[in-house]
């Protein structure tokens, strides 16, 4: 059973990466730091007494629950709003589209070599827009057994699959990420 | 530069993004982080303190307890019994309702029998 202490390391170290992951999922920092912290309350309340080693999947599961959520509400919600207002103006629809005008997205506050620190946040603006572009699944792939550095069992678990299709995600998911930022003119 | 290659520096660049977040939402997720820590040690407390309250009464009231106790003891042991009779009754009446009669278990050769039955 993991102590209060573990579970506190243990959110600790995934809080930012879960963020960042429901923010390219999302689109929307509320609404990604929502998905967070309910994810966090759900896995100290029902799953708090579970061995520390569980915790990284069931947290991710929570988590990638939680977004899917996420979106089916928005979609029902969308619906009604879309049935109930015929008129509404197109400009508010392309509000707050772009990542990089999301108020946690990239902390832009002057650094030591304003120059560097320009260039590499124009650089993670870029792969992170690209990662928000690609499609749910093979985002949610890559970041899970790349950046989540689950195994191909694990993703697969989490993402509710077969692990030929997680194989499928992450493979297609690289060669697009990889063309896009040719595209963009990024070189890595 | 190689597929492997490619991941790693796109992880890198992710973790550089997680790293540099805003003040504002590092505290947000801090606070989350704690208030979840604080339902879970608030539920903790109130199972700690639902066993007390039952030491507590029991303390005070021990000839109660004692006979509780014991009555919940008897209810398992009847339920137990009970289970085991409701076994016997059933295997009783297979032994009975079967074509072979109860006897034919107790001869010598009902072994090798029924091995050269199967055979």
């Amino acid at each position: 059973m993991a102590s209060a202490k573990e579970l506190d390391e243990f959110l600790a170290a995934v809080e930012r990466r879960a963020y960042k992951s429901a923010l390219l999922a999302l689109q929307d920092h509320h609404s990604a730091l929502d998905v967070v912290q309910n994810a966090m309350l759900k896995l100290c309340e029902r799953y708090g007494e579970r061995p520390s080693n569980e915790l990284p999947l069931i947290f991710q599961r929570i988590l990638q629950n939680a977004i899917t959520d996420h979106f089916r509400r928005a979609k029902v919600r969308n619906f009604w709003t879309t049935l109930l207002s015929p008129f509404k103006g197109a400009d508010d629809e392309e509000a707050g589209d772009s990542l990089e005008a999301l108020p946690g997205a990239v902390d832009t506050r002057p650094g030591t070599d304003p120059a560097g620190m320009a260039e590499s946040s124009q650089h993670l603006a870029v792969i992170e827009q690209a990662l928000a572009e690609l499609p749910p699944r093979q985002r949610q792939a890559f970041l899970l057994r790349y950046w989540e550095e689950m195994d191909i069992a694990e993703t697969a678990k989490v993402m509710g699959c077969s692990e030929g299709s997680v194989k499928t995600h992450c493979f297609r998911a690289v060669n697009a990420l990889s063309t896009k930022l040719k595209e963009k003119g990024i070189r890595l | 530069m190689n597929e492997q290659e490619f991941i790693a520096k796109v992880t890198e660049a992710l973790d550089e993004g997680a790293g540099r977040l805003t003040s504002p939402t590092v505290e947000a997720l801090r606070a989350g982080r704690r208030r979840a820590l604080a339902g879970r040690r608030q539920r903790d407390a109130g199972g700690a303190h639902a066993w007390v309250a039952v030491l507590g009464w029991a303390h005070h009231h021990s000839r109660m307890f004692w006979l509780l106790l014991l009555l919940a003891v008897l209810l398992g042991m009847v339920g137990y019994q009970m289970l085991n009779d409701q076994d016997a009754s059933d295997l009783d009446i297979q032994l009975l309702t079967d074509d072979l009669p109860p006897q034919a278990y107790l001869h010598g050769d009902m072994g090798s029998w029924l091995n050269a039955r199967e055979q």
